[in-house]
């Protein structure tokens, strides 16, 4: 059966491919229809005419649309991802330096949340009914009904404004101390995972009871083997099905809800600059922004579902 | 038969539902905010654009018992207008995005071959963009106002419906039941369409309920960017996003709104869980055999999970 | 059931304090320099003379793409970081007096038309080239290369010496000294051959050079050993960051994370005054304004008039706005008295403001008379447009109108959108944009000329007021200048006037520093300027 299974890979790589390319066609036909100039933007209101197509001529924005698209997938491979009017310098570049902010959030935001949420869900679905599990389950509900800028904004007039723990702007660099660094991405870790604790210890806790009462599990336990064992090797093996889909999924939302986190906290990552460009009409970055994330999800529900295949057999078909 | 069934199902569904006091808290809830919003002129006590410019940035007090914005306009009544904009785009973005799912749905199911690889292929391409990236894009082009951003935020919510829809064809496609109709005669895609409305409709209810909550956070999210409504009428996240500027003078002007738009997701959230409890056994009404089920309710307990997983942003 | 019931209990009681904690609004505390109307330099002399060392970290809310490059820098947010590196020819003084910088000496000669500058000996680029007229040259055929507006009317270039250098025009022009010898920065001739290299460096005369520079996060600049001013500059190190947010300037002036800040909004101000309210009152921070006129951004409603559908073409519905208003109300409520209310292009007080001229004031009963004798009995609908900034200003004027039976559907447009429409002219119905108020000639040659450069589409062309403008050029001396700027304020703003926009409120930016920074003038001399060559931090 292994012909099958790799054709059956290389089927769903082709699948990815065919999307990013889709979505390439999406942005840039989206990107036409935006009302505003990147040019004047760039030049300020005291622009003459003469000054803007000057400009305009000079980075290419007078050429016939389908030329500009495959200028623009040219410059996908060879390195520098188009030329971005407001910050004067190739996209390549500037994603390059602000992308090891937002991966270092969302990376800490996944791991924290990850290992709280599973835990949390564990706790809640052992103690099923108690006063434990109330209390977590009132929380994630709550927890992901919190819109993420107005937990940014709660946790900004406590720590940073009224107790002056942690800094209100600007990313503070390990190379700074591991003291200042903490405090400093403590606040935007905890926004970001907030929802993604809840959902996580949600679906571990409906997922555990869905499996407490398999078959295999009712076999196991009398046989008599340890609680601790099944719930590890059976239970949370089988909760994993489900609670990948999600994963991956929230790592897509999490991505989406550090705009608004860096934003708020005014760290110079992704989602900043992808504000930042929007407003200037700088779409050229803003565009590449949202593929360089865009693929990333890709990738990662590639992964995944090639993954669903060696995990469930069941799911094989 | 089919009578039968839909007096069965109703009165179990309805049970189901108010089985759990909190579900029915919820309910209450949700119904009393709406009628609130609803009857905004008779309930507010001021407008939502009455500028008083002798009390701007007042705490509560007896005569603003919300206190008062930077206008001097009262906090507690242009919450309650408020209100409107986020049922009405949380329901008509709803509506448009199931509507237009569906039919992809259906469409991708039946038709199958290179015109569902290309509706899917796009959906996938729509979907690998995060939800508030992908709705600030769409506001962007569109400009801003409730319309625009209902179509923005359905655009988001699309895929959800139409994977929903599609699996549910292809599954349902080839059962006995379904097959023994077109062997009767009857035309293959009304068929298959006729057999499976029913069970999609019930999934998607499930869905519905779960992004409505989605909306109005993406709504608020937008709002909150400086995207939304224009002013002088208030939303929720607009309001937070005004707050936010005094947040040091007036933090109330901030917080409120959030924790209202916290409560109206919740609740919407929780009797979506109870509405999918209570639609659950329908689907042992399909003659799918065991394995498919398990599979599909599975994959729809994840997708309406990461459903109510895109609302909070 | 017990338990159960105490964790919620608890529960409860944990989420009220922490609501209580958050909620209780701080008293709006006194602001540190209320009384707009005295510029000062905010602090008392300081007991020592200039001391030199240090960092400066100060907060602004605008960076510009990349300061290397200096023809590119046009915008009056950037003109300030950038004046760390490079200078130009001449500056302003405190009453807006153009003085020698590079240029010690300069002569205009209307009849031939020319300018002739004469400039300073001995100043070396960062780099080590000389400054000298072949410079000059370079530099300004390299910002005409790039169709910079300032030299469009230069026709030509003579090198007299090397430190004299004529610039013939095309025509004369009274307002091309001061564009060209405020506007135009120098790089060195050898950096402009190879652009790449100055990509993140700068090559120019000024105290100090780019250290290093955070595309969108920071620049920093660092002393500049050959400065031509010995014994300048005082500091060592400067740093502009980028802090968008006023919330976030106002917490990092109490983490002492920055020295000083530019608030160029109201709300930015306001949100620095009041969170750093116990610094202003121990006199740890301190806050700088200009209030001279020279400095000051204002902000109107202009109206598309040239549209004859549109009732705004008729000059007495725009002054029914104007009567229907009660600019000095609105003034003192949204901005609590930070922004100056004024009527005219100039501040009362300043050498064009016409004080004798019969003025439009607050009368609704005249501005419903105007309206119903142009034909609008009942008022109009219409729309009114402005950026995200702005909001609550268009807010509270759209509530206003209503009185006189206006009714304008607000519309606020991104800031991309606005700046498109600065530059078009096309709208409809009222539009809420910023003018710069300087030099009259300068400005109304933009709006009223052959070639309007702003709002073209939304102005009528009036010949009578572009006769104006060309008057404006061609006085002689400083009293004829007044006179015919006074004569162009009551032909626009008078009982009478064309009202093609309608001041509304002057806002001066704020600079907020520490008291031990001195000597910065910033905002003395020009709204975006302050002299870092002579400011020195207190150790």
């Amino acid at each position: 059966m292994k012909g099958k299974q790799v054709r059956k890979i290389l089927k769903r790589v082709l699948q990815s491919l065919i999307t990013i390319v889709l979505l390439t066609v999406i942005l840039f036909l989206l990107m036409q229809l935006i009302p505003g100039n990147p040019i004047i933007n760039f030049l300020g209101s005291n622009a003459t005419d003469e000054e803007i197509a000057y400009y305009t001529h000079l980075y290419g924005y007078d050429l016939p649309v389908w030329q500009q698209y495959v200028n623009w997938i040219k410059s996908m491979f060879d390195g520098t991802m188009g030329f971005s009017v407001s910050l004067q310098r190739n996209v390549s570049e500037i994603i390059f330096s602000r992308i090891g902010v937002t991966l270092t959030l969302v990376t800490w935001a996944f791991i924290v949340s990850v290992i709280l949420g599973v835990a949390f869900g564990i706790i809640a679905a052992l103690n099923r009914g108690k006063a434990v599990d109330t209390v977590i389950s009132i929380l994630s509900n709550a927890g992901i009904a919190m819109p993420v800028f107005w937990i940014g904004i709660i946790l900004i007039l406590i720590f940073a404004i009224r107790l002056g723990i942690c800094p209100s702007y600007g990313y503070t660099p390990i190379s700074k101390g591991l003291g200042p660094w903490f405090r400093g991405i403590v606040l935007p870790v905890t926004v970001l995972s907030f929802p993604s604790i809840s959902i996580f210890a949600r679906q571990t806790r409906s997922s555990m009871l869905d499996v407490i009462n398999q078959d295999y599990v009712m076999t196991a336990k009398s046989k008599g083997v340890k609680k601790r064992d099944i719930i590890f090797k059976h239970q949370l093996r089988n909760a994993l099905v489900p609670l990948l889909t999600i994963i991956v999924n929230r790592f897509a939302q999490m991505m989406g809800a550090t705009v608004l986190t860096e934003n708020i906290f005014t760290l110079p990552g992704m989602g900043s600059l992808m504000i930042n460009s929007i407003n200037s009409r700088d779409l050229q970055l803003f565009v590449d922004c949202i593929l360089v994330i865009a693929v990333f999800v890709t990738v990662a529900n590639l992964i995944v579902d090639i993954l669903y295949g060696f995990i469930d057999p069941r799911t094989k078909e | 038969m089919n009578k039968k069934k839909k007096k069965i199902t109703d009165s179990r569904f309805v049970r189901v539902i108010l089985a759990r006091k909190s579900v029915v808290f919820c309910l209450i809830v949700l119904i009393v905010t709406l009628l609130i919003s609803i009857f905004a002129d008779q309930v507010a006590p001021y407008g939502y654009d009455d500028q008083d410019y002798t009390s701007i940035l007042q705490g509560a007090s007896s005569k603003h018992l919300l206190g008062t914005d930077v206008l001097g306009r009262d906090i507690l009544s242009r919450l309650i207008y408020g209100g409107r904009v986020s049922f009405s785009v949380g329901a008509l973005t709803v509506v448009m995005a199931s509507i237009i799912g569906i039919a992809l749905g259906l469409v991708a199911g039946v038709a199958g071959g290179t015109i569902s690889a290309v509706i899917m292929r796009t959906i996938d391409a729509i979907s690998a963009v995060p939800t508030t990236i992908m709705s600030l894009f769409v506001t962007a082009i569109l400009g801003r106002g409730i319309v625009n951003m209902c179509i923005a935020i359905a655009i988001t919510l699309v895929p959800s419906y139409c994977r929903i829809t599609r699996s549910q064809v292809l599954s349902i496609r080839n059962a006995d039941y379904v097959v023994a109709g077109t062997l009767a005669g009857n035309n293959r895609t009304l068929n298959t369409i006729k057999h499976i409305l029913p069970n999609t409709i019930s999934l998607n209810i499930v869905m519905i309920t779960m992004n409505i909550g989605a909306a109005i956070m993406c709504e608020s999210t937008l709002s909150f960017l400086g995207m939304g409504v224009n002013p002088p009428m208030p939303s929720w996240g607009s309001m937070v996003n005004d707050g936010y500027t005094y947040l040091e003078r007036l933090p109330l002007m901030a917080i409120i709104p959030g924790v209202y738009i916290m409560i109206v997701v919740l609740c919407f959230n929780i009797v979506g869980d109870a509405v999918r409890d209570a639609l659950d056994p329908k689907l042992k009404g399909t003659l799918a055999d065991a394995r498919t089920k398990k599979r599909n309710r599975m994959k729809a307990e994840a997708a309406s999970a990461a459903a109510a997983a895109g609302a909070e942003e | 059931m017990t338990s159960r019931k105490r964790f919620w209990a608890i529960l409860l009681c944990v989420c009220l304090m922490f609501t209580l904690a958050a909620c209780t609004p701080k008293p709006a505390e006194p602001q540190g320099n209320t009384d707009p109307s005295q510029g000062t330099q905010g602090n008392e002399q300081p007991t020592t003379g200039p001391q030199t060392g240090g960092k400066l970290t100060v907060a602004v809310s605008n960076l510009f793409a990349d300061y290397g490059y200096a023809p590119r820098i046009s915008n009056n947010a950037a003109l300030m970081q950038a004046w760390a590196a490079y200078e130009s020819l001449l500056t302003t003084d405190a009453n807006g007096n153009d003085v020698p910088l590079l240029a010690t000496k300069w002569e205009s000669n209307p009849s031939e038309p020319s300018i002739t500058f004469y400039l300073r000996e001995g100043v070396k680029f960062s780099d080590g080239e000389p400054f000298n007229a072949a410079a000059v040259q370079r530099n300004m055929e390299e910002y005409a290369s790039i169709n910079r507006s300032e030299l469009a009317n230069i026709e030509s270039y003579e090198i007299i010496n090397d430190y004299t250098i004529k610039l013939h025009q095309k025509a004369w022009s009274s307002a091309d000294l001061h564009t060209i010898g405020f506007y135009v920065l120098f790089t060195s001739p050898k950096a402009l051959q190879n652009v790449d290299s100055i990509k993140d460096r700068s090559a120019g005369t000024g105290p100090f050079m780019i250290k290093s520079f955070e595309s969108g996060v920071r620049i920093v600049y660092e002393k500049n050993p050959n400065y031509w001013q010995e014994g300048k500059p005082y500091l060592d190190e400067l740093e502009f960051v980028l802090i968008a947010d006023a919330s976030a300037m106002s917490s990092a002036f109490r983490a002492k994370d920055i020295e000083a800040a530019f608030a160029t909004t109201f709300v930015a101000g306001d949100t620095i005054s009041s969170g750093c309210a116990a610094q202003i009152r121990s006199g740890e921070v301190v806050s700088e304004k200009n209030s001279n006129g020279l400095v000051a951004v204002g902000r109107g409603l202009i109206f598309d008039s040239s549209n004859s559908n549109s009732p705004f073409s008729d000059a007495r519905v725009r002054r029914a706005v104007a009567w229907g208003l009660d600019e000095e109300l609105l003034n003192n409520a949204i901005f609590q008295g930070q922004q100056m209310w004024t009527d005219q292009f100039a501040l009362p007080g300043q050498a064009s403001y016409n004080d004798s001229m019969k003025k439009v004031g607050y009368d609704v009963e005249k501005a419903k008379a105007l309206l119903a004798e142009a034909g609008y009995p009942n008022g109009f609908n219409t729309v009114i447009t402005g950026a995200p900034s702005d909001q609550t200003m268009i807010t509270a004027v759209a509530n206003s109108l209503k009185e006189i039976g206006i009714n304008a559907e607000v519309t606020v447009v991104d800031t991309a959108t606005f700046n498109s429409v600065l530059v078009s002219g096309v709208f409809d119905g009222i539009y809420v944009f910023p003018y710069t108020m300087g030099d009259m000639a300068f400005y109304m040659n933009k709006v009223f000329s052959a070639t309007p450069t702003s709002f073209k589409a939304a102005i009528p062309n009036t010949p009578v007021l572009i006769d104006q403008v060309k008057k404006l050029f061609a006085a002689g001396s400083d009293a004829d200048k007044v006179k015919v700027e006074k004569e162009m304020e009551e032909m626009l703003f008078g009982e009478d006037g064309y009202f093609f926009w309608d001041p509304m409120t002057v806002m001066s930016p704020t600079f907020f520093k520490i008291s031990a920074l001195h000597d910065d003038q910033a905002l003395q001399t020009s709204q975006w300027k302050a002299v870092w060559a002579d400011a020195w931090l207190e150790q």
